[in-house]
């Protein structure tokens, strides 16, 4: 007896502990998996024997066997010039079939075109012989450009002190020069050379003296195979060929350096081959270095020393406010972090040569769970303590804003600036032929949670130009970014957005403003804004009870419209119509809102940012394509109102309340033109906009509804941002094609949004109206469940707090409509099509 | 003859040993109500687990092998101890069994198929329990549970034969360190010590993991690999249940079976040399060691009994859960499990309780406190048994019986409260309770120990058995519904009086039981020790 009490007692812990924990929920967004590279042995130039006939050709998909490869993914090949060479495929293999002396560029990719066709030039090899010659440092054979670049400069130093004349530059092409089949000797090749670069024989090395075209011909007068020619350009820059060269020019550079990448940086599984026991065996490939520094076991070493970090851009005012509370004593907590964290802090041209940048071992979480959801098993990622990178910095938190590290979640949390794997804040920055991606992620872009933007700019005049960015939980955000340009690229794979369009600038209440609005039977009346906007006396019965019609009364009430939640409050008060409170939320927002300096002298609107986006493939978003961002405007973030929601979140927010932040953010302008694409069709029921507010409405409910032990509460987007409900219930028949919907744009609502996107003429003819979604008013249709015995009905009790938390949810987020266009279900534009990186390649 | 063995055994070992039908039949309904309860709370408990957890693929169908394998531990170490209480501790069962015409082979035929069907009532009331329930989460055919069945029965004859085989050595190492004591002694504190903190470093673990209100934290990719890792190389139990699966029937079978025929014939074999000579006494020697010098050291009669009672409270035969044992590890085990228990209500899914019930760490540290109490000093009660052969002694030296009962109430009781001092400085030291708390915690506890102790006095004076359900009110009913009365009645008044009201309200409780034992204690404790006359351990 003693021994088991004993042996209960020292139990009651893991038992209260497991009955404590709930079950981790899991939000699935399937993507489709694709190859993400493909790996082979072929030098740029390859000779081939004519006399060897039929040869095998060898290539291995690069993917994570950990997610099963959607269809369309196997490997196709292409001989540029069939009377050279043709492709012949016998059972599961694929060779080469060489017909005559000659060069044919050999292409590759998957299938659905997805990847960038990875090509080299075949020299098909006859009596006479060939020269065949390579750069050591392969160029990139994936560029969509098909400019090969390369820097004058190797080194800082060179860069630092160069001259008008380009005469120090230190950068050298070497090469690997063979002759094949052939007895002839290298003194008779004629070698023949652009006038910027010189050529070694000796060392067979190329020296440069100026930028532009350059080239080197190697030519056998005795061979029918054409000559060994290698052209690119040369630009004033310095060549980073790993990642110690990229940091030293980027993060730990004291000013700006024109960079030109010379080598992929990729993850640590794409980076090197491994034994069986998970050591490094060798390099995949040369073109490829780690994104990374591997330490003295072997492994990705910490970044921490690596990344930049700055103050957020965004408005921190409530993070600046708690800490210095924290600070003084007025309240519990830890002081809360106000910096972002980007990888590579680009502050210059920067030219990519179609070689991918992967920020994977620094964005992605180190952990991984593998899970079955509706029989479907999934391996996600999971958070380890010491990951840097754990998803966006709060603007407002109710509650601790502490809450990565936190062991409780704020009630609400609305986001502000994610951390990035590329970041620029230098205005007039080309990005040329760049491959940028946070990481791998799998089959579930959920999996995208926690690694950050991928490009994060906050300058003006920059251009994006034939570039692939993907991967990210937003792929491009533009912040008070004038004249960006995004040209001939593929923007592709985002939790949420794969362009964010916004801007840091905003006004505050104006205070000095009047508000009109009406009292009973259309009486005009008139307040100044504090007046208006000012918070109930609650203590003050009368008062309280008053039909007043300034903001307060009506959002108290209106919180309790329709429901029972009077009778849980012990309050009865005025009977605004539904009428009444629906002109009430326009004059809301009137008052919420300061437009000042947001208009020109000429009456068009002050852009805090335009960027203009021409012949881009948009591809895979879990939300939208394109973002238009305002700033949150909710009534609770000016003064703590309603009320009475303020008293109940007054205990969650440890004394710490956030004050004057209702924000009128400035307008942005996208214009969308060219052969724009958006191959961005999902399933309906995978769209969701759960991810774009923080919440945990549960644990309010859970400790204030009085619901009883065992009561499951269950809560869902549609209890505190219902747009997809709404668009769907209203929108479904000229949205929904094959139970997919494709909605490009998306106007943040809650704040006041008055930016614009302008789309050609042919596009505007696939785009349906623009969607208003009016989530207050929407709540205000709500009924909850009536009970005649409501204080001791759980059930109505719950339903009501859904409802109230619903309104509720607008006094956090703001009043202001969403809007949403979406591709016709109609015109079906690019439905279960893929983006074909060829129609990139040959623009 | 083994029929006429198996029936003594059962006789004695069972329900049947109780005299009179109505007290035959009591025991097996209650025994049944208490092997229902179990089973139901142990299914309940682990299909929750089940669900939470089932999300992470291939968790469950580790866990369920690895926590099968760890009831069969149990079900291993039950064996050892049934085989050793069975043979080797009855010495009179020993001279009776020594010169009786029945073969060893028939003894330990009979005493084992009682043994047998025991260790069944164990694996069948929780592995083979939770095997139906994982079976039906999981979705399995009834072939898998028809085949857990007989996987059961297996395993009940595994544990069995296990336990036959290492009952040898477990009976030798008890010989020897009942030789030396001083070693072995030291030997337990540190096991102890290392037992202590490995429960808290896992209790830390534990809790620190899910108080982010997300066991997924424990279950990563790699973690359950791990866990999939450690199940594949559970031998047997690990072949049992894959074998119920169907998985590599053939192979598993010839690993259950290799099991089984291997550990039952050793088992046999050891089991029956031993034991012909045991009771044939050739394993009897002489293990005392000769005193070397025999001297006696003249002390008064007071320091006598006093250091009497500390010998008998420091002695170390109950192991891992004597009285010394737990006072030791007091201090350590109740910080970790209030400590842990508070972070577990202070976060994660139950932090609202507190903001619902603000008097809840008080409440629920002050029912653990009481409970540790009552489990580390209701163990003091076998103080008066363990006096045995020295009963007479007491009864006839010349020193009166209630100075002798006194000092051997006191004894303890302040060993007990020097180790619960200690406890509750380091939790007021780390914050767990409150000053004021730390202040009427020390007088809840004192009294609690002296109730406990002199309860135990006057249970050890009667009947013990007549008196258990007693002691169980005392020990841990009482501390109950004096906490559910102190936080009932803290609910009525201000916050700022809810400390006193509940401590007040549970000391009142304490003073009123404890004067009920005080009222002419002297006359009662000396009248019953006179007609004590000790009872068999």
């Amino acid at each position: 007896m003693k021994k088991k009490a004993f042996l209960f007692l020292l139990l009651i812990p893991f038992i209260i502990a497991i009955l404590a924990f709930v079950t981790a929920t899991y939000v699935i967004r399937a993507s489709e998996v694709d190859i993400s590279g493909i790996s082979w042995n072929y030098e740029e130039n390859t000779p081939f024997m004519l006399k060897d006939g039929r040869q095998k050709l060898e290539a291995t998909p690069i993917y994570d066997a950990k997610y099963p490869l959607s269809e369309n993914n196997n490997l196709v090949w292409k001989s540029s010039d069939e009377s050279v060479a043709t492709i012949e495929i016998m059972e599961s293999d694929t060779y080469i079939v060489p017909k005559k002396e000659g060069q044919t560029v050999i292409s590759v990719t998957n299938a659905k075109g997805t990847l960038p066709e990875r090509k080299f030039t075949a020299i098909i090899v006859g009596d006479g012989g060939a020269i065949i010659v390579n750069p050591i440092i392969p160029f990139s054979q994936t560029s969509i450009s098909g400019v090969r670049y390369i820097g004058l400069y190797d080194t800082k130093n060179a860069y630092d002190t160069k001259g008008n004349l380009y005469s120090n530059s230190d950068a050298k092409l070497e090469l690997k020069v063979e002759l094949i089949g052939s007895q002839i000797g290298m003194d008779s090749i004629t070698i023949e050379t652009s006038e910027n670069v010189s050529y070694d024989r000796s060392n067979q090395r190329l020296s440069f003296n100026n930028v532009g075209e350059a080239y080197i011909n190697f030519i056998n007068p005795f061979s029918s195979s054409g000559s060994a020619y290698v052209s690119f350009t040369l630009v004033d820059a310095v060549n980073a060929y790993d990642y110690e060269d990229l940091l030293s020019l980027t993060n730990r550079a004291t000013k700006p350096y024109k960079i030109v990448l010379r080598r992929n940086l990729e993850s640590f599984t794409n980076t090197y081959n491994f034994d069986e026991n998970g050591n490094i065996l060798n390099k995949k490939s040369a073109d490829t270095e780690l994104f990374g520094k591997l330490n003295d076991e072997n492994k990705v070493d910490k970044f921490d020393q690596d990344i930049y970090s700055f103050e957020t851009t965004y408005n921190h005012d409530f993070l600046n406010k708690w800490n210095e509370e924290v600070n003084s004593g007025v309240h519990e907590g830890e002081v809360t972090n106000i910096y972002v964290k980007t990888g590579i802090h680009l502050t210059d041209d920067f030219y990519g040569n179609g070689f991918t940048i992967n920020a994977h071992e620094l964005t992605y979480p180190s952990g991984s769970q593998t899970i079955t959801v509706n029989g479907e098993t999934l391996v996600v990622p999971y958070l380890e303590s010491d990951d840097l990178y754990r998803g966006p910095l709060p603007f407002v938190t109710l509650g601790n804003p502490n809450y990565s590290m936190s062991e409780t979640l704020p009630m609400f949390t609305l986001y502000g600036q994610d951390n990035s794997a590329f970041y620029i804040d230098n205005d007039n920055v080309d990005l040329i032929d760049v491959h940028f991606k946070n990481c791998d992620f799998g089959n579930n872009l959920s999996n995208l949670e926690y690694v950050g933007t991928t490009l994060d700019i906050n300058a003006d005049n920059v251009t994006i130009k034939d570039s692939i960015l993907e991967n990210g939980r937003n792929v491009i955000r533009s912040y008070s970014s004038k004249n960006l340009s995004i040209d001939n690229s593929l923007i592709q794979n985002s939790m949420e957005f794969l362009f964010r369009s916004g801007s840091n600038e905003f006004n505050h209440v104006d205070y000095n403003e009047k508000v009109n609005y009406e009292g009973e039977n259309g009486r005009k009346l008139s307040s100044n804004k504090n007046v208006y906007l000012a918070p109930l006396n609650i203590g003050d019965t009368a008062s309280f009870l008053e039909k007043s019609y300034k903001a307060d009364s009506m959002l108290t009430f209106s919180a309790i419209l329709n429901t029972q939640a009077g009778e849980f409050l012990g309050i009865t008060g005025p009977n605004y119509t539904i009428e009444e409170y629906t002109k009430f939320k326009d004059i809301l927002i009137e008052a919420l809102t300061n437009e000042s300096g947001m208009l020109n002298t000429d009456g068009t609107k002050n852009y805090a940012g335009n960027t203009t986006i021409n012949n881009v493939y948009f591809s895979n978003s879990g939300i939208s394509a394109i973002s238009l961002d305002s700033l949150p405007q909710g009534s609770y973030l000016e003064n703590n109102t309603t009320s009475i929601f303020g008293m109940l979140l007054a205990q969650y927010m440890n004394g710490a309340s956030v004050k004057n932040s209702a924000l009128t953010g400035y307008p942005t302008r996208v214009e969308v033109m060219g052969d724009t694409r958006f191959y961005d069709w999902k399933n309906k029921d995978m769209l969701t906009y759960e991810s774009l507010v923080g919440q945990d409405i549960r644990s309010l409910i859970v400790a204030h509804g009085g619901l009883g032990s065992g009561f499951n509460v269950e809560i869902t987007e549609d209890d505190y941002l219902p747009i997809k409900k709404i668009l769907l219930d209203n929108y479904s028949s000229e949205l929904i094609n094959e139970e997919k919907i494709n909605l490009p744009v998306y106007y943040q609502g809650g704040g006041f949004n008055n930016s614009d996107i302008v789309f050609s003429s042919e596009l505007s003819q696939k785009m349906t109206n623009t969607y208003e979604i009016d989530p207050f008013t929407y709540s205000l249709s709500l009924k909850a469940v009536h009970s005649d015995h409501f204080m001791t009905d759980p059930y109505a009790k719950y339903e009501t707090m859904k409802v109230a938390m619903l309104r509720a949810s607008s006094n956090v987020l703001g009043f202001n409509n969403h809007k949403i266009i979406g591709i016709k279900a109609s015109d079906g534009s690019w439905l279960n099509e893929y983006p074909n990186l060829s129609d990139l390649v040959n623009r | 003859m083994i029929g006429e063995l198996l029936l003594k055994e059962i006789k004695t070992n069972s329900f049947l040993a109780k005299k009179g039908i109505i007290k035959k039949i009591i025991a097996l309904v209650s025994s049944l109500i208490l092997l229902a309860l179990f089973v139901s709370l142990e299914v309940i408990l682990y299909i929750n687990i089940f669900d939470k957890i089932n999300v992470y693929s291939g968790l469950n169908d580790a866990l369920f092998i690895i926590v099968s394998f760890v009831l069969f531990i149990f079900g291993v170490i039950s064996s050892v101890n049934l085989f050793y209480g069975d043979f080797f501790k009855n010495n009179k069962e020993k001279i009776i069994l020594g010169v009786t015409p029945s073969s060893t082979y028939d003894v330990i035929f009979a005493k084992s198929i009682n043994i047998y069907f025991k260790l069944l009532i164990f694996v069948f009331s929780t592995i083979f329990a939770l095997s139906v329930a994982y079976g039906v989460k999981s979705e399995k055919d009834f072939l898998f549970h028809v085949l857990m069945f007989f996987s059961s029965l297996g395993m009940a004859f595994l544990c069995e034969t296990l336990g036959m085989i290492l009952v040898l050595p477990f009976g030798e190492l008890r010989k020897l360190i009942s030789r030396f004591k001083i070693a072995s002694f030291i030997l337990m504190l540190v096991f102890l010590l290392m037992a202590a903190f490995l429960y808290g470093a896992i209790l830390n673990l534990f809790v620190n993991l899910i108080r982010n209100d997300d066991i997924g934290s424990l279950f990563t990719t790699e973690r359950v690999e791990t866990l999939r890792n450690i199940s594949s190389y559970l031998y047997p139990i690990n072949s049992f249940i894959e074998f119920s699966k169907l998985n590599m029937m053939n192979v598993n079978f010839v690993i259950i079976l290799t099991f089984v025929i291997f550990t039952f014939v050793l088992g046999i074999f050891l089991l029956n040399h031993y034991l012909t000579s045991f009771y044939q006494g050739k394993l009897d020697k002489n293990l005392r060691k000769a005193n070397s010098t025999f001297s006696i050291k003249l002390t008064s009669i007071n320091g006598a009994l006093i250091q009497k009672e500390l010998s008998l409270a420091l002695s170390n035969s109950d192991g891992i859960f004597s009285y010394i044992s737990l006072i030791i590890l007091q201090p350590f085990l109740v910080f970790s499990v209030i400590s842990a228990v508070n972070l577990i209500f202070s976060t994660g899914n139950l932090n609202y309780i507190p903001s619902l019930f603000p008097s809840i760490f008080l409440t629920v540290d002050t029912i653990l406190i009481m409970l540790f109490l009552a489990v580390i000093n209701t163990t003091t009660s076998m103080s008066l048994i363990k006096e045995q052969s020295t009963l007479i002694l007491m009864k006839t030296m010349p020193v009166s019986y209630f100075k002798q009962l006194l000092i051997k109430v006191l004894v303890p009781s302040l060993i007990s409260l020097f180790s619960y001092l200690v406890t509750l400085i380091i939790l007021v030291s780390f914050g767990e309770v409150t000053w004021i708390e730390f202040l009427f915690l020390i007088l809840v506890g004192t009294l609690s120990i002296a109730l406990l102790n002199i309860f135990s006095l006057f249970n050890d004076l009667k009947s013990k058995s007549a008196s258990s359900f007693v002691s169980l009110l005392i020990g841990f009913v009482f501390p109950l519904i004096s906490v559910a009365l102190g936080m009932g009645l803290s609910l009525l008044v201000d916050p700022e009086f809810e400390v006193y009201v509940f401590f007040g309200s549970i000391i009142f409780l304490e003073i009123a039981l404890l004067s009920f034992f005080l009222i002419n204690i002297k006359r009662r404790v000396t009248n019953l020790f006179m007609k004590y006359e000790g009872e068999a351990r």
